[in-house]
């Protein structure tokens, strides 16, 4: 038994290693080759750093939720959508319409404001974005309470393996209410004044909306941090997650602090969702798939359960996949290198399980669960 | 009126019954003292009266004020703070973290300010810990954040789930010492579950002997000590006193 252990082990090791090996092989020989500008580079790491804020935006909500009822909600990516989606429908009057664009003098009073400011006035615009952010909020947070109330609190008791189940089914589920409701067809958001473009902050061009997204994130996780640190909420929610019995003796509603947390991850899963859309312009019912997927890889990255790890591992992961491609890929003479960005994150998960089981900041489940 | 009263309380663990009709009481200021072989029933109890477990006949009162209903949260809120078995500190959190946490249900900051100060006289050693993780700290430590713990909420009853278990003799003493102190004098009330009978006894005012979810044996704690029931099954293998 000891040697078959070892010889695994081995083997993963050898795996790991390899990889590890063809990285560095191809990113000198891409360097060597000096395949892209510096500025290409740039902008890379800049695309990056937007999208891989939003995976940490998202991958918070996985790692919020396992932390406090150790299940992952596998049905979190369906949260995302729910304020992408239900935001759009907003986002289109607000931006389109003429009524809201001050060329039209239904409602005297908001129009007259428009009218005077000029629809491209940064308060004009900055009024509307803050009201699709609540939309998009509203309905995720609606979502992921209903999911908590609907389909996972009648579990809690249940073997670790049924709620996960449910989540899928809760997923699948909610993909096509969403088709449903909001049709099978992408939508794509209007345009907004002021985030079309590039601008230039400390001498790096980059795109508003990239910017727009870069900022809100960081300010939103932030607040969680603070909330999470220093309010007597975070405080209630860091000790249900390490022990609810005893968070109950200490006068603390286990319940109310479950709905929180599931409250939280999905007011910033909807902040992401309206962020990525505004970022990539378009929507669709089954649009929180693939960002739900790779959050929750990052989540796992990080080391599932923990916060900055949660963050970290979004960033990590989306400036590799994005650097990645051209880095290495395209220095092992790799066809088709970009195709491959997925391949990169899964293999990036393979590597962390490989050489630390636990993720980059976290602590050994195995030993905390005994 | 006592200030808790358990009557006839059933207790079960899906369909394993653990507590077959406990009546008990405690008055205001006593120590009453709850003892027993492993698994008769004493964590159960104390269980029951924090809200963690439902009994599924029987009722609780605090003050004449029937709390058997209320969830857990709630019933601390009442006054009703229990220390459990393991000492359930929050390994993640600081020492002083803990201790706060502890008067969760209070918004007196002034008043959590002068409690956490009073723990801290009472368990200096705390003090000196109190930026450190509270999974850091030795058992004994635990031991002593735990019941500072519970003293945060301000307690009406302590309820003390073996504060001497896996404690070096010296340590033992030093609790039984500081429950003694806290109820003759700070006046809190406690129900304090024992393995080590005759040092509870010596501390309490009345004792009860659960066996199998049953209450054996009732009576002043002077008189307990006497028995020859209770000397027989219970005191015989611990003489050190
Ligand atoms: N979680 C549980 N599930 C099922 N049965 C349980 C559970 N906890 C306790 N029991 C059973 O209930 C009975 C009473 O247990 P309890 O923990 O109250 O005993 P105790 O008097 O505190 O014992 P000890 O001195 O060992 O702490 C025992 O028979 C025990 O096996
Ligand atoms: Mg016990």
């Amino acid at each position: 038994m000891r040697l078959k252990t070892d010889l695994t082990t081995l083997a993963m090791w050898a795996i790991g290693g390899v990889i590890l090996l063809a990285i560095v092989i191809g990113s000198v020989a891409t360097l060597r080759a000096g395949g892209l500008s510096a500025r290409a580079w740039r902008d890379l790491v800049v695309f990056g750093l937007a999208q891989g804020s939003l995976y940490a935006l998202i991958a918070l909500g996985y790692t919020l939720v396992y932390g406090i009822l150790r299940m992952i909600n596998f049905a979190h990516g369906e949260v995302f959508t729910a304020g992408a989606f239900t935001a759009y429908f907003a986002a289109v009057p607000l931006f389109s319409s003429p009524r809201f664009n001050g060329r039209a003098g239904e409602l005297p009073l908001v129009g007259g404001l428009v009218a005077a400011l000029g629809p491209e006035h940064p308060v004009i615009v900055g009024v509307k974005l803050l009201l699709l952010l609540a939309v998009s909020m509203g309905a995720s947070v609606t979502v992921a309470v209903l999911l908590e109330r609907i389909a996972y609190r009648p579990l809690r008791r249940a073997p670790r393996l049924v709620p996960l189940i449910t989540a899928i089914g809760a997923s699948i589920f909610l993909q096509y209410t969403f088709a449903g409701l909001y049709g099978s067809n992408p939508q794509t958001y209007p345009d907004v004044p002021l985030l079309a473009g590039k601008t230039t902050v400390l001498g790096v061009e980059i795109l508003r909306a990239q910017l727009l997204v870069i900022v809100a994130a960081a300010l939103l996780m932030a607040v969680l941090v603070f909330l999470v640190q220093y309010t007597r909420t975070g405080q209630a929610m860091r000790a249900v997650s390490e022990d609810k019995d005893t968070a109950a003796l200490m006068g603390i509603d286990v319940d109310a602090v479950i709905v929180r947390t599931f409250i939280v991850g999905g007011a910033l899963a909807g902040a992401a969702g309206l962020l990525y859309a505004l970022l990539n312009k378009q929507v669709h019912f089954y649009m929180g798939f693939q960002p739900g997927l790779k959050a929750f890889t990052a989540a796992v990255l990080g080391g599932i359960g923990n916060v900055p790890g949660a963050m970290l591992g979004g960033l990590f992961l989306r400036l590799f996949e994005s650097v990645g491609p051209s880095l290495f890929l395209q220095g092992l003479k790799i066809p088709a290198a970009y195709q491959l960005k997925d391949a990169i994150a899964f293999t990036m998960l393979v590597l962390i399980l490989i050489f630390r089981p636990t993720g980059i900041l976290g602590e050994r489940l195995g030993a905390k669960r005994a | 009126m006592a200030l808790l009263e358990l009557r006839d309380v059933h207790s079960y663990y899906d369909r394993i019954q653990a507590l077959k009709g406990v009546s008990l009481e405690v008055a205001e200021g006593e120590v009453v003292t709850l003892i027993g072989a492993n698994g008769a029933g004493k964590t159960t109890t104390l269980r029951t009266i924090s809200g963690l477990i439902r009994p599924r006949e029987g009722s609780i009162y605090l003050a004449g004020e029937r709390i058997s209903e209320l969830p857990a949260h709630a019933i601390v809120a009442k006054g009703v703070v229990h220390v459990p078995e393991g000492r359930g500190i929050f390994g993640r959190l600081t020492v002083e973290e803990n201790l706060r946490i502890g008067a969760f249900t209070r918004r007196d900051k002034a008043g959590i300010q002068t409690d956490l100060d009073a723990v801290f006289a009472t368990f200096p050693r705390l003090r000196e810990r109190r930026r450190q993780a509270g999974g850091t700290l030795s058992g004994g430590e635990q031991q002593m954040l735990a019941m500072g713990r519970g003293l945060m909420a301000r307690p009406r009853i302590l309820l003390l789930d073996e504060p001497s278990m896996g404690l070096a003799p010296i340590l033992v003493e030093e609790i039984f010492a500081i429950i003694r102190r806290l109820n003759r004098e700070q006046g809190v009330t406690i129900l304090l579950v024992e393995q080590n009978a005759r040092a509870a006894l010596e501390v309490a005012h009345r004792g009860y002997v659960l066996e199998t979810g049953h209450v054996r044996l009732a009576g002043p704690a002077a008189e307990l000590l006497v028995d020859p029931e209770v000397t027989k099954a219970y005191l015989g293998g611990e003489g050190q006193g």
